[in-house]
């Protein structure tokens, strides 16, 4: 199942952030047959399908505007739950809705009490184009709990930088319709466990069964 | 069961069991998402060039699209940019496969708005004179699926 464009992104993963001691998870034929409650700890982790942070990183301080046109501080309003990050554009046809319909399709599928536990956070990386109206139209038709956000460039900059990402960057690629823009952006879903920590982001390449593996033994906590 | 079915789905592409074939090109597994808004859909189709000589695509059009262009998702240390690709290769006897992060078509601005289960026709035209028109089945949006997995166009 694991591709190699995860394998790829591990390593862009790693190189952005700095890390060295990035590793991919490996399932093992024992970790698979355990029973979850009083897993040790390693083997909860090694039973993860996403890419493991060698350094974790503390959750973003920044405040953004959600559709509703209320303020969303991301620190305060997501504290103690799983929380998936995610910084792209409505106008993305490949990657943003494939990651974001993948999520959606995985989290109908889940049980309340996991669910009620996990929050989805898209940041808008194109607010010129991505009206409230549009971003919250487009988030709607993945899952109508998903929160998106949007704020002024610079702000959504800002919370880029905080979130330890690159900036996306505005791409003309048809110099014949300049409105037709792309917007260069991070590839993988960050997710923070009830710590306030991301251990582990989730890049381009990642299917649903990952997602389905990986959210239930999330929502319990980082695995310690 | 997966090799059966990628053994399956050689042995279709093969025989000309898919989507389309024009000249020597033969498509398949071709499935667009149904898109999340009406400015852009995305559209995947593995072109098999059987020869006898090399070929290029070269446009891609769609009546109901105002417009198709041909994209590649770059994945550029954790970045992933986009590339306008003008011609597309198509070397005899080496499948090109488009694929979500990679190859893919861009429509934009649809009309009227596909949903999973409609279908699309994509317009194809190659540089040594061959065109062809292939349906394309719709499927909400996620995992891309299976080689031999692609549905039926209804």
């Amino acid at each position: 199942m694991r591709i190699p464009t995860l394998l790829v992104a591990a390593t862009t993963t790693c190189a952005l952030i700095g890390a060295t001691a990035c590793r991919t998870s490996e399932s093992t034929p024992e970790a698979r047959g355990s029973v979850e409650a009083g897993l040790p700890a390693v083997v909860a982790r090694n039973r993860l399908h996403g890419v493991l942070l060698g350094q974790p990183q503390p959750k973003p301080d920044f405040v953004l505007t959600t559709t509703e046109g209320t303020s969303f501080d991301f620190r305060r309003d997501t504290d103690g739950l799983l929380t998936l990050l995610f910084f792209g554009y409505t106008h993305c046809p490949d990657i943003c809705p494939v990651h974001m319909s993948n999520i959606g399709r995985v989290l109908k599928g889940l049980p309340v009490e996991v669910t009620r536990k996990i929050r989805v956070v898209f940041v808008t990386t194109d607010p010129e184009r991505d009206t409230p109206e549009r971003l919250h139209g487009w988030l709607r038709g993945f899952h109508p709990d998903f929160i998106g956000l949007t704020g002024t460039p610079e702000a959504i900059q800002a919370a880029q930088v905080a979130a330890k990402l690159m900036p996306a960057v505005k791409e003309i690629v048809d110099s014949t319709a300049p409105a037709n823009y792309f917007v260069a952006h991070a590839g993988q879903v960050l997710a923070f466990t009830s710590d306030g920590l991301s251990h582990i982001v989730y890049p381009f390449g990642i299917r649903q069964a990952d997602w389905a593996n990986d959210l239930p033994i999330l929502v319990g906590g980082w695995p310690q | 069961m997966a090799s059966v079915r990628r053994w399956l789905f050689a042995l279709l592409a093969g025989t000309g069991c898919a989507v389309g074939t024009t000249g020597g090109i033969t498509v398949t597994e071709a499935y667009g998402f149904a898109p999340a808004t009406a400015s852009e859909a995305a559209v995947y189709l593995t072109l098999h060039n059987q020869g006898p000589g090399e070929d290029t695509l070269v446009r891609v059009s769609s009546p109901e699209a105002a417009g198709v262009m041909l994209h590649r998702s770059v994945t550029s240390g954790a970045m992933i940019t986009m590339e306008h690709v003008d011609r597309l290769p198509l070397p005899v006897g080496e499948p090109v496969r488009m694929a979500p992060g990679a190859l893919h078509l861009m429509l934009v601005d649809l009309a009227p708005v596909p949903q999973a289960g409609d279908s699309l026709s994509i317009i194809l035209e190659f540089a040594q004179g061959a065109s062809q028109t292939v349906r394309v089945p719709v499927i909400p949006y996620g995992d891309p699926p299976d080689p031999g997995g692609v549905p039926e166009v209804r």
